[in-house]
Protein backbone atom coordinates (compact mmCIF):
# COMPACT_ATOMS: atom_id res chain seq x y z
CA UNK A 1 0.00 0.00 0.00
CA UNK A 2 3.30 2.90 0.97
CA UNK A 3 4.93 1.60 -1.74
CA UNK A 4 2.32 2.01 -4.05
CA UNK A 5 1.26 5.62 -2.80
CA UNK A 6 4.97 6.75 -2.81
CA UNK A 7 5.02 5.43 -6.74
CA UNK A 8 2.33 8.00 -7.40
CA UNK A 9 3.39 10.73 -4.89
CA UNK A 10 6.41 10.79 -6.97
CA UNK A 11 4.78 10.85 -10.42
CA UNK A 12 4.70 14.12 -12.01
CA UNK A 13 1.48 16.31 -11.15
CA UNK A 14 -1.16 17.02 -13.57
CA UNK A 15 -2.82 20.37 -12.64
CA UNK A 16 -5.55 21.39 -11.60
CA UNK A 17 -7.83 22.80 -14.27
CA UNK A 18 -9.75 25.62 -14.15
CA UNK A 19 -12.97 24.04 -16.22
CA UNK A 20 -12.64 21.62 -13.31
CA UNK A 21 -12.15 24.04 -10.55
CA UNK A 22 -15.18 25.84 -11.24
CA UNK A 23 -17.50 23.55 -12.62
CA UNK A 24 -17.39 20.19 -12.48
CA UNK A 25 -16.69 20.48 -8.83
CA UNK A 26 -18.80 23.29 -8.08
CA UNK A 27 -21.66 21.62 -9.07
CA UNK A 28 -25.05 23.22 -8.17
CA UNK A 29 -26.35 26.40 -7.41
CA UNK A 30 -23.32 27.36 -5.58
CA UNK A 31 -20.99 26.56 -7.82
CA UNK A 32 -22.82 29.04 -10.44
CA UNK A 33 -22.39 31.35 -7.78
CA UNK A 34 -18.93 31.13 -7.86
CA UNK A 35 -18.51 31.32 -11.92
CA UNK A 36 -20.50 34.22 -11.47
CA UNK A 37 -18.77 35.92 -9.07
CA UNK A 38 -15.72 35.39 -10.75
CA UNK A 39 -16.91 36.33 -14.49
CA UNK A 40 -18.27 39.56 -12.90
CA UNK A 41 -15.28 40.63 -11.62
CA UNK A 42 -13.93 39.59 -15.41
CA UNK A 43 -11.42 36.95 -13.97
CA UNK A 44 -12.56 33.76 -16.39
CA UNK A 45 -11.10 35.17 -19.37
CA UNK A 46 -7.73 33.39 -20.71
CA UNK A 47 -7.87 30.70 -18.04
CA UNK A 48 -8.01 27.02 -19.56
CA UNK A 49 -4.79 25.95 -20.11
CA UNK A 50 -3.17 23.94 -17.61
CA UNK A 51 0.63 24.95 -17.47
CA UNK A 52 2.95 27.12 -14.84
CA UNK A 53 2.25 30.07 -16.78
CA UNK A 54 -1.68 30.40 -17.08
CA UNK A 55 -3.87 33.40 -14.80
CA UNK A 56 -5.91 31.91 -11.93
CA UNK A 57 -9.15 33.45 -11.35
CA UNK A 58 -8.97 35.51 -8.52
CA UNK A 59 -5.45 35.73 -8.05
CA UNK A 60 -4.62 38.87 -6.12
CA UNK A 61 -1.36 38.63 -7.41
CA UNK A 62 -2.45 39.43 -10.94
CA UNK A 63 0.11 41.91 -12.66
CA UNK A 64 -1.28 45.56 -12.29
CA UNK A 65 -0.40 48.59 -14.35
CA UNK A 66 2.60 50.64 -13.23
CA UNK A 67 2.21 54.76 -12.83
CA UNK A 68 4.12 55.24 -15.95
CA UNK A 69 6.13 53.05 -18.54
CA UNK A 70 8.73 50.85 -16.31
CA UNK A 71 12.43 50.86 -16.48
CA UNK A 72 12.40 47.62 -14.70
CA UNK A 73 9.91 44.91 -14.52
CA UNK A 74 11.88 42.41 -12.24
CA UNK A 75 14.57 43.62 -9.02
CA UNK A 76 17.04 41.42 -7.82
CA UNK A 77 18.53 42.71 -4.37
CA UNK A 78 21.50 41.58 -3.36
CA UNK A 79 21.93 42.33 0.73
CA UNK A 80 25.59 41.99 1.89
CA UNK A 81 25.00 41.94 5.61
CA UNK A 82 26.61 42.57 8.86
CA UNK A 83 27.94 45.97 7.07
CA UNK A 84 30.11 45.90 3.80
CA UNK A 85 32.99 48.41 4.37
CA UNK A 86 32.92 50.74 1.93
CA UNK A 87 36.33 51.94 1.91
CA UNK A 88 37.77 48.51 1.52
CA UNK A 89 35.62 47.61 -1.62
CA UNK A 90 34.46 50.65 -4.14
CA UNK A 91 35.10 53.93 -2.04
CA UNK A 92 39.20 53.99 -2.42
CA UNK A 93 40.84 56.87 0.21
CA UNK A 94 44.34 57.38 -0.14
CA UNK A 95 44.25 59.42 2.90
CA UNK A 96 43.84 56.40 5.19
CA UNK A 97 47.62 55.58 4.03
CA UNK A 98 48.93 58.90 3.88
CA UNK A 99 47.37 59.90 7.89
CA UNK A 100 47.75 56.25 8.80
CA UNK A 101 47.89 55.40 12.59
CA UNK A 102 46.88 59.42 13.24
CA UNK A 103 43.69 59.67 15.22
CA UNK A 104 40.59 60.65 13.26
CA UNK A 105 40.52 64.16 14.14
CA UNK A 106 36.86 65.11 15.47
CA UNK A 107 34.73 63.11 18.13
CA UNK A 108 34.28 59.36 17.14
CA UNK A 109 31.19 57.51 17.85
CA UNK A 110 31.62 54.04 17.95
CA UNK A 111 29.36 50.74 18.46
CA UNK A 112 31.10 48.56 20.31
CA UNK A 113 34.58 50.26 21.74
CA UNK A 114 38.31 49.95 21.55
CA UNK A 115 38.11 52.43 18.77
CA UNK A 116 42.37 53.00 17.26
CA UNK A 117 43.45 54.98 14.87
CA UNK A 118 42.79 55.79 10.85
CA UNK A 119 43.79 52.27 9.19
CA UNK A 120 44.61 51.81 5.76
CA UNK A 121 42.80 49.01 3.75
CA UNK A 122 44.51 46.33 3.55
CA UNK A 123 43.67 45.58 0.09
CA UNK A 124 44.88 47.15 -3.10
CA UNK A 125 42.74 49.41 -5.00
CA UNK A 126 42.84 49.91 -8.64
CA UNK A 127 41.20 51.49 -11.34
CA UNK A 128 39.13 49.85 -13.65
CA UNK A 129 37.40 50.05 -17.41
CA UNK A 130 36.84 52.35 -19.41
CA UNK A 131 35.19 54.74 -16.60
CA UNK A 132 38.23 53.93 -14.41
CA UNK A 133 36.14 53.09 -10.96
CA UNK A 134 38.30 51.85 -8.31
CA UNK A 135 37.78 48.70 -7.02
CA UNK A 136 39.70 47.21 -4.67
CA UNK A 137 41.37 43.41 -5.30
CA UNK A 138 39.05 41.27 -2.93
CA UNK A 139 36.52 41.80 -6.11
CA UNK A 140 38.82 40.86 -9.22
CA UNK A 141 35.32 39.77 -11.03
CA UNK A 142 33.15 42.79 -10.39
CA UNK A 143 36.27 44.78 -11.45
CA UNK A 144 35.84 43.65 -14.74
CA UNK A 145 31.81 44.81 -14.55
CA UNK A 146 32.67 48.67 -13.45
CA UNK A 147 31.67 49.79 -16.59
CA UNK A 148 27.66 48.47 -16.27
CA UNK A 149 27.77 49.71 -12.58
CA UNK A 150 26.84 53.02 -11.20
CA UNK A 151 28.29 53.32 -7.68
CA UNK A 152 26.30 55.50 -4.79
CA UNK A 153 29.65 56.76 -2.62
CA UNK A 154 27.12 58.56 -0.25
CA UNK A 155 24.52 56.61 1.09
CA UNK A 156 24.09 57.03 4.98
CA UNK A 157 21.80 55.17 7.79
CA UNK A 158 20.35 56.48 11.13
CA UNK A 159 21.50 53.30 13.16
CA UNK A 160 25.00 51.66 14.01
CA UNK A 161 23.15 48.57 15.33
CA UNK A 162 22.69 45.91 12.58
CA UNK A 163 18.81 45.16 13.41
CA UNK A 164 17.73 48.69 13.24
CA UNK A 165 20.06 49.65 9.83
CA UNK A 166 18.34 46.95 8.45
CA UNK A 167 15.05 47.62 8.74
CA UNK A 168 15.80 50.97 7.55
CA UNK A 169 17.73 49.66 4.18
CA UNK A 170 14.44 47.61 3.69
CA UNK A 171 11.50 49.30 4.82
CA UNK A 172 12.64 52.99 5.54
CA UNK A 173 12.46 53.26 9.16
CA UNK A 174 14.50 51.89 12.03
CA UNK A 175 11.73 50.58 13.97
CA UNK A 176 9.80 46.81 13.26
CA UNK A 177 6.99 46.68 12.07
CA UNK A 178 6.65 48.33 8.31
CA UNK A 179 6.54 46.75 5.38
CA UNK A 180 9.80 45.92 3.22
CA UNK A 181 10.86 47.33 0.06
CA UNK A 182 9.57 43.53 -2.19
CA UNK A 183 6.50 43.84 -0.20
CA UNK A 184 5.65 47.12 -1.36
CA UNK A 185 6.58 46.36 -4.76
CA UNK A 186 4.70 43.23 -5.01
CA UNK A 187 1.68 45.08 -3.78
CA UNK A 188 2.07 48.01 -6.49
CA UNK A 189 2.70 45.64 -9.51
CA UNK A 190 1.23 42.27 -8.37
CA UNK A 191 3.33 39.50 -10.00
CA UNK A 192 3.89 38.23 -13.70
CA UNK A 193 3.85 34.45 -12.36
CA UNK A 194 0.78 32.24 -11.20
CA UNK A 195 2.50 29.87 -10.06
CA UNK A 196 5.47 30.97 -7.77
CA UNK A 197 5.39 33.80 -4.68
CA UNK A 198 5.83 37.49 -6.06
CA UNK A 199 8.51 38.23 -3.65
CA UNK A 200 11.03 35.50 -2.95
CA UNK A 201 14.13 35.55 -0.20
CA UNK A 202 16.78 33.42 0.40
CA UNK A 203 18.75 33.93 3.15
CA UNK A 204 22.59 32.68 3.33
CA UNK A 205 22.13 29.00 4.19
CA UNK A 206 24.53 29.39 7.24
CA UNK A 207 21.75 31.58 8.46
CA UNK A 208 19.51 34.58 8.75
CA UNK A 209 20.88 37.95 8.93
CA UNK A 210 20.54 39.90 12.71
CA UNK A 211 16.77 41.11 12.41
CA UNK A 212 15.38 37.96 11.01
CA UNK A 213 12.02 37.81 9.10
CA UNK A 214 10.52 41.30 9.74
CA UNK A 215 13.21 42.54 7.88
CA UNK A 216 10.69 40.63 4.63
CA UNK A 217 8.00 41.65 6.76
CA UNK A 218 4.68 42.71 4.79
CA UNK A 219 4.05 45.17 8.53
CA UNK A 220 0.56 46.81 8.40
CA UNK A 221 -0.29 45.13 4.66
CA UNK A 222 -1.55 41.60 4.28
CA UNK A 223 0.64 39.09 4.98
CA UNK A 224 0.22 37.64 1.48
CA UNK A 225 2.83 40.52 0.66
CA UNK A 226 5.31 39.16 3.01
CA UNK A 227 8.93 37.34 1.31
CA UNK A 228 8.17 33.68 0.78
CA UNK A 229 11.45 32.77 2.04
CA UNK A 230 13.11 30.26 -0.45
CA UNK A 231 15.80 27.17 1.37
CA UNK A 232 18.34 26.20 -0.16
CA UNK A 233 18.33 22.70 -0.23
CA UNK A 234 15.78 20.09 -0.86
CA UNK A 235 12.28 21.95 -1.37
CA UNK A 236 11.92 24.93 -1.91
CA UNK A 237 9.26 25.94 0.28
CA UNK A 238 8.05 24.82 3.54
CA UNK A 239 5.40 21.87 3.42
CA UNK A 240 5.24 22.27 -0.32
CA UNK A 241 4.97 18.36 -1.03
CA UNK A 242 1.70 16.49 0.59
CA UNK A 243 3.56 14.21 3.68
CA UNK A 244 4.72 10.57 2.67
CA UNK A 245 1.63 8.60 2.28
CA UNK A 246 -1.35 11.22 0.71
CA UNK A 247 -1.82 10.46 -3.04
CA UNK A 248 -2.95 12.78 -5.27
CA UNK A 249 -6.13 11.27 -5.68
CA UNK A 250 -6.90 12.05 -1.91
CA UNK A 251 -5.74 15.38 -1.78
CA UNK A 252 -7.29 16.59 -4.98
CA UNK A 253 -10.25 14.68 -3.20
CA UNK A 254 -9.91 16.71 -0.20
CA UNK A 255 -9.22 20.23 -2.54
CA UNK A 256 -12.49 19.71 -4.40
CA UNK A 257 -14.51 19.62 -1.23
CA UNK A 258 -12.65 22.29 -0.03
CA UNK A 259 -13.80 24.12 -3.22
CA UNK A 260 -17.43 23.19 -2.50
CA UNK A 261 -17.65 23.86 0.87
CA UNK A 262 -16.33 27.15 -0.01
CA UNK A 263 -17.97 28.26 -2.96
CA UNK A 264 -21.11 27.74 -0.39
CA UNK A 265 -20.14 29.93 2.04
CA UNK A 266 -19.55 32.49 -0.86
CA UNK A 267 -23.06 31.84 -1.81
CA UNK A 268 -23.83 33.14 1.65
CA UNK A 269 -22.10 35.74 2.07
CA UNK A 270 -22.77 37.35 -1.79
CA UNK A 271 -20.69 40.34 -3.14
CA UNK A 272 -17.58 39.09 -0.35
CA UNK A 273 -14.79 39.01 -3.72
CA UNK A 274 -11.86 38.61 -1.00
CA UNK A 275 -13.31 35.21 -0.49
CA UNK A 276 -12.41 34.42 -4.16
CA UNK A 277 -8.95 35.80 -3.54
CA UNK A 278 -9.20 33.33 -0.66
CA UNK A 279 -10.02 30.21 -3.00
CA UNK A 280 -6.94 31.21 -5.27
CA UNK A 281 -4.85 31.37 -2.90
CA UNK A 282 -5.38 27.26 -2.57
CA UNK A 283 -5.12 27.36 -6.17
CA UNK A 284 -1.63 28.61 -6.39
CA UNK A 285 -0.45 26.67 -3.96
CA UNK A 286 -1.50 23.33 -5.94
CA UNK A 287 0.40 24.85 -8.62
CA UNK A 288 3.22 25.73 -6.67
CA UNK A 289 3.39 22.00 -5.43
CA UNK A 290 3.80 21.51 -9.81
CA UNK A 291 5.76 24.52 -10.58
CA UNK A 292 7.91 25.68 -7.77
CA UNK A 293 10.80 22.71 -7.67
CA UNK A 294 11.51 23.05 -11.36
CA UNK A 295 11.75 26.44 -11.26
CA UNK A 296 14.97 26.49 -8.91
CA UNK A 297 16.04 22.73 -10.41
CA UNK A 298 19.31 24.34 -12.08
CA UNK A 299 20.42 20.83 -13.22
CA UNK A 300 19.51 21.60 -16.56
CA UNK A 301 21.55 24.70 -16.75
CA UNK A 302 24.47 24.04 -19.25
CA UNK A 303 27.79 23.62 -18.05
CA UNK A 304 28.93 27.09 -19.37
CA UNK A 305 26.31 28.28 -16.93
CA UNK A 306 27.20 26.75 -14.10
CA UNK A 307 30.66 27.91 -14.65
CA UNK A 308 29.67 31.23 -14.93
CA UNK A 309 28.12 31.20 -11.48
CA UNK A 310 30.95 29.41 -9.33
CA UNK A 311 28.72 26.03 -9.18
CA UNK A 312 31.49 22.94 -8.72
CA UNK A 313 33.33 25.33 -6.67
CA UNK A 314 32.27 25.00 -2.98
CA UNK A 315 33.57 28.58 -1.95
CA UNK A 316 31.39 30.16 -4.53
CA UNK A 317 28.67 27.06 -4.89
CA UNK A 318 26.27 28.37 -2.16
CA UNK A 319 26.02 32.17 -3.39
CA UNK A 320 26.15 31.15 -7.02
CA UNK A 321 23.47 28.38 -6.78
CA UNK A 322 20.99 31.06 -5.45
CA UNK A 323 22.70 33.53 -8.32
CA UNK A 324 21.44 31.04 -10.66
CA UNK A 325 17.59 30.61 -8.84
CA UNK A 326 17.54 34.58 -9.19
CA UNK A 327 17.46 34.26 -12.52
CA UNK A 328 15.45 31.43 -13.56
CA UNK A 329 12.85 32.99 -11.18
CA UNK A 330 13.33 36.54 -12.69
CA UNK A 331 12.42 34.45 -16.16
CA UNK A 332 9.31 33.14 -14.85
CA UNK A 333 7.96 36.83 -13.81
CA UNK A 334 8.89 37.02 -9.83
CA UNK A 335 9.00 40.17 -8.97
CA UNK A 336 11.46 40.86 -6.10
CA UNK A 337 13.85 38.34 -5.18
CA UNK A 338 16.11 39.27 -2.28
CA UNK A 339 19.83 37.34 -1.52
CA UNK A 340 21.52 37.73 1.56
CA UNK A 341 25.36 37.27 1.46
CA UNK A 342 26.31 36.93 4.90
CA UNK A 343 23.63 35.24 8.31
CA UNK A 344 24.54 34.84 11.76
CA UNK A 345 27.95 33.39 12.25
CA UNK A 346 29.46 34.29 8.99
CA UNK A 347 28.79 37.57 7.47
CA UNK A 348 30.51 41.11 6.88
CA UNK A 349 30.54 42.35 10.45
CA UNK A 350 34.08 42.09 10.16
CA UNK A 351 35.17 44.17 13.97
CA UNK A 352 37.98 41.43 14.55
CA UNK A 353 39.87 40.63 11.56
CA UNK A 354 39.11 42.80 8.64
CA UNK A 355 41.37 41.54 6.49
CA UNK A 356 40.67 37.32 7.00
CA UNK A 357 36.51 38.27 7.07
CA UNK A 358 36.12 40.51 3.80
CA UNK A 359 38.48 38.35 1.40
CA UNK A 360 35.98 35.28 2.65
CA UNK A 361 32.65 37.01 2.16
CA UNK A 362 33.87 38.55 -1.17
CA UNK A 363 35.75 35.19 -2.13
CA UNK A 364 31.94 33.47 -1.79
CA UNK A 365 29.47 36.80 -3.92
CA UNK A 366 31.97 38.16 -6.78
CA UNK A 367 32.24 35.25 -9.60
CA UNK A 368 28.36 34.71 -8.58
CA UNK A 369 27.20 38.25 -8.52
CA UNK A 370 29.70 39.13 -11.68
CA UNK A 371 28.22 35.39 -13.46
CA UNK A 372 24.59 36.66 -12.84
CA UNK A 373 25.42 40.51 -14.62
CA UNK A 374 27.24 38.37 -17.49
CA UNK A 375 24.19 36.20 -17.50
CA UNK A 376 21.14 38.16 -17.53
CA UNK A 377 22.85 40.69 -20.32
CA UNK A 378 23.07 37.24 -22.50
CA UNK A 379 19.54 36.77 -22.40
CA UNK A 380 18.46 40.16 -23.06
CA UNK A 381 17.38 40.47 -19.05
CA UNK A 382 19.28 42.84 -17.82
CA UNK A 383 17.88 45.83 -19.70
CA UNK A 384 14.35 45.19 -17.35
CA UNK A 385 16.24 43.70 -14.34
CA UNK A 386 17.41 45.87 -11.88
CA UNK A 387 20.61 44.37 -9.69
CA UNK A 388 21.14 46.80 -6.92
CA UNK A 389 23.82 45.94 -4.22
CA UNK A 390 24.71 47.15 -0.55
CA UNK A 391 24.95 46.59 2.94
CA UNK A 392 23.06 47.83 6.21
CA UNK A 393 26.25 50.35 6.84
CA UNK A 394 29.48 50.50 6.19
CA UNK A 395 32.44 50.81 8.73
CA UNK A 396 34.89 52.80 10.35
CA UNK A 397 38.12 54.64 9.06
CA UNK A 398 39.76 54.08 12.29
CA UNK A 399 40.89 50.35 13.36
CA UNK A 400 39.40 48.44 15.81
CA UNK A 401 41.70 46.81 18.20
CA UNK A 402 44.14 47.22 15.07
CA UNK A 403 43.00 44.96 13.00
CA UNK A 404 39.19 45.56 12.27
CA UNK A 405 36.77 48.04 11.77
CA UNK A 406 33.37 49.10 13.49
CA UNK A 407 29.79 49.95 12.65
CA UNK A 408 29.97 53.17 10.56
CA UNK A 409 26.50 54.34 9.24
CA UNK A 410 27.47 57.66 8.40
CA UNK A 411 28.87 56.54 4.84
CA UNK A 412 28.35 53.60 2.85
CA UNK A 413 28.93 52.40 -0.99
CA UNK A 414 25.99 50.55 -2.52
CA UNK A 415 25.66 49.93 -6.70
CA UNK A 416 22.83 49.31 -8.89
CA UNK A 417 23.45 47.90 -12.37
CA UNK A 418 20.69 46.70 -15.11
CA UNK A 419 17.32 48.74 -15.61
CA UNK A 420 19.03 50.96 -18.23
CA UNK A 421 21.02 52.92 -15.30
CA UNK A 422 24.44 54.37 -16.92
CA UNK A 423 27.45 52.01 -15.57
CA UNK A 424 30.74 53.53 -14.92
CA UNK A 425 29.74 56.42 -13.04
CA UNK A 426 30.17 57.54 -9.08
CA UNK A 427 27.49 59.33 -7.64
CA UNK A 428 28.13 61.43 -4.49
CA UNK A 429 31.07 61.35 -2.02
CA UNK A 430 32.17 60.26 1.36
CA UNK A 431 34.80 62.79 2.99
CA UNK A 432 38.13 62.03 2.12
CA UNK A 433 38.69 59.62 5.55
CA UNK A 434 35.09 57.96 4.53
CA UNK A 435 33.60 58.67 8.14
CA UNK A 436 30.65 60.48 6.75
CA UNK A 437 29.04 60.69 3.31
CA UNK A 438 29.35 64.57 2.38
CA UNK A 439 28.49 65.21 -1.52
CA UNK A 440 24.63 64.18 -2.76
CA UNK A 441 24.05 62.59 0.37
CA UNK A 442 21.46 59.37 -0.32
CA UNK A 443 19.06 57.75 2.12
CA UNK A 444 17.21 54.81 2.01
CA UNK A 445 14.37 56.67 1.72
CA UNK A 446 15.69 58.23 -1.76
CA UNK A 447 17.17 54.86 -2.70
CA UNK A 448 13.56 53.38 -2.74
CA UNK A 449 11.97 56.17 -4.26
CA UNK A 450 14.51 55.69 -7.02
CA UNK A 451 13.46 51.64 -6.83
CA UNK A 452 10.04 52.65 -7.66
CA UNK A 453 10.91 55.09 -10.12
CA UNK A 454 12.60 52.18 -12.48
CA UNK A 455 9.43 50.19 -11.55
CA UNK A 456 7.46 52.41 -12.87
CA UNK A 457 5.76 54.05 -9.81
CA UNK A 458 5.61 57.41 -8.16
CA UNK A 459 6.53 56.47 -4.55
CA UNK A 460 4.19 59.70 -3.52
CA UNK A 461 1.17 57.61 -5.34
CA UNK A 462 2.09 54.26 -4.22
CA UNK A 463 0.05 54.25 -0.80
CA UNK A 464 -1.64 51.95 1.81
CA UNK A 465 -4.50 53.08 3.99
CA UNK A 466 -3.19 52.09 7.91
CA UNK A 467 -3.89 54.15 10.97
CA UNK A 468 -5.63 56.48 9.52
CA UNK A 469 -2.96 58.07 6.76
CA UNK A 470 -2.28 56.92 3.87
CA UNK A 471 1.34 55.54 4.71
CA UNK A 472 4.65 55.42 1.94
CA UNK A 473 7.87 53.42 1.67
CA UNK A 474 9.25 56.66 1.48
CA UNK A 475 7.16 58.88 4.54
CA UNK A 476 7.08 62.05 4.15
CA UNK A 477 11.06 61.73 2.32
CA UNK A 478 12.49 60.60 -0.87
CA UNK A 479 14.60 62.09 -3.40
CA UNK A 480 14.66 60.41 -6.74
CA UNK A 481 18.62 59.91 -7.30
CA UNK A 482 19.05 62.19 -11.15
CA UNK A 483 21.99 60.05 -12.09
CA UNK A 484 20.03 57.23 -12.11
CA UNK A 485 16.55 57.77 -13.44
CA UNK A 486 18.18 59.93 -16.26
CA UNK B 1 -1.86 33.61 1.25
CA UNK B 2 -0.49 30.23 -0.63
CA UNK B 3 2.13 29.89 2.07
CA UNK B 4 -0.47 29.34 4.75
CA UNK B 5 -2.45 27.07 2.39
CA UNK B 6 0.32 25.11 1.38
CA UNK B 7 0.96 24.74 5.44
CA UNK B 8 -2.71 23.79 6.27
CA UNK B 9 -2.64 21.27 3.15
CA UNK B 10 0.38 19.44 4.04
CA UNK B 11 2.10 20.05 7.33
CA UNK B 12 2.65 17.14 9.70
CA UNK B 13 1.52 18.52 12.75
CA UNK B 14 -1.78 20.29 10.91
CA UNK B 15 -2.35 16.69 9.95
CA UNK B 16 -1.36 15.35 12.91
CA UNK B 17 -4.55 17.70 14.50
CA UNK B 18 -6.54 16.59 11.95
CA UNK B 19 -6.25 12.85 13.31
CA UNK B 20 -6.86 13.90 16.84
CA UNK B 21 -10.02 16.00 15.93
CA UNK B 22 -11.36 12.94 14.04
CA UNK B 23 -10.37 10.55 17.24
CA UNK B 24 -12.35 12.62 18.89
CA UNK B 25 -15.31 13.04 17.06
CA UNK B 26 -15.35 8.90 16.67
CA UNK B 27 -15.20 8.43 20.18
CA UNK B 28 -18.27 10.99 20.82
CA UNK B 29 -20.47 8.84 17.95
CA UNK B 30 -18.90 5.71 17.31
CA UNK B 31 -20.09 4.72 13.75
CA UNK B 32 -22.69 7.87 13.59
CA UNK B 33 -21.73 9.45 10.40
CA UNK B 34 -24.38 11.98 10.41
CA UNK B 35 -23.57 12.76 14.57
CA UNK B 36 -20.16 12.98 13.37
CA UNK B 37 -20.36 15.73 10.84
CA UNK B 38 -22.85 17.43 12.76
CA UNK B 39 -20.62 17.62 15.91
CA UNK B 40 -17.43 18.37 13.91
CA UNK B 41 -19.33 21.62 12.42
CA UNK B 42 -20.45 22.17 16.05
CA UNK B 43 -17.09 22.28 17.12
CA UNK B 44 -15.22 23.05 14.76
CA UNK B 45 -17.48 26.05 13.70
CA UNK B 46 -19.75 26.76 16.37
CA UNK B 47 -22.90 26.20 13.96
CA UNK B 48 -24.42 23.31 12.89
CA UNK B 49 -23.96 22.42 8.89
CA UNK B 50 -26.78 23.04 6.33
CA UNK B 51 -27.67 20.26 4.43
CA UNK B 52 -26.02 20.80 1.35
CA UNK B 53 -22.77 21.28 3.54
CA UNK B 54 -23.73 17.81 5.34
CA UNK B 55 -23.97 15.94 2.23
CA UNK B 56 -20.82 17.01 0.87
CA UNK B 57 -19.02 15.98 4.07
CA UNK B 58 -20.47 12.68 4.29
CA UNK B 59 -19.56 12.33 0.71
CA UNK B 60 -15.67 12.81 1.22
CA UNK B 61 -15.73 10.80 4.38
CA UNK B 62 -17.35 7.90 2.66
CA UNK B 63 -14.95 8.65 -0.10
CA UNK B 64 -12.28 8.65 1.92
CA UNK B 65 -12.01 9.01 6.04
CA UNK B 66 -13.06 11.24 8.91
CA UNK B 67 -9.57 12.37 8.92
CA UNK B 68 -9.85 14.01 5.41
CA UNK B 69 -13.30 15.99 7.15
CA UNK B 70 -11.80 17.09 10.08
CA UNK B 71 -8.53 18.59 7.48
CA UNK B 72 -10.92 20.17 5.49
CA UNK B 73 -12.60 21.90 7.99
CA UNK B 74 -9.17 23.44 8.84
CA UNK B 75 -8.37 24.72 5.48
CA UNK B 76 -12.33 26.37 5.62
CA UNK B 77 -12.14 29.80 5.05
CA UNK B 78 -15.16 30.40 7.65
CA UNK B 79 -12.70 28.63 9.92
CA UNK B 80 -9.39 30.30 9.02
CA UNK B 81 -10.90 34.40 9.25
CA UNK B 82 -12.72 35.99 11.80
CA UNK B 83 -16.24 37.34 10.32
Amino acid sequence: MSDHNHHHHCQTRTFWSRREFLFQSGGGIAGIALADLLNRQGLLEAAQSDTCEAPIPGNPFAPRSSHFEPRARAVISLFMAGGVSHVDSFDYKPALTEYAGQPLAESVVVRQGHPGPLMPSPFEFRRHGESGMYVSEIFPHLAKKVDEIAFIKSLYGRSNDHVQATYEMQTGQIRMGFPSVGSWATYGLGSESSSLPAYVVMADPRGTPKGGPPIWSAGFMPAMYQGTVFRAVGDPIVDLQPPEGMTEAQQRGRLNALAKLNEMDIAQNPGNSELAALISSYELAYRMQGCAPEAVDTSAESDATKKLYGLGDPVTEPFGRQCLMARRLVERGVRFIQLFSGGQGADWDAHSDLDQNHRARAAEMDLPVSGLLTDLKSRGLLDSTLVAWHGEFGRMPISQRGVGRDHNPGAMTGWMAGAGIQGGQQIGASDEFGYKAVEQRISAHDLHATMLHLLGMDHKKLTYRYNGRDMRLTDVHGTLIPQIVA
Amino acid sequence: MATQALTLMNNESVLRQAEVFAERLDAAAPDDLDRQVDLAYRIALTRTPRPAEAEVARGLVTDESLVALTHILFNLNEFRYMR
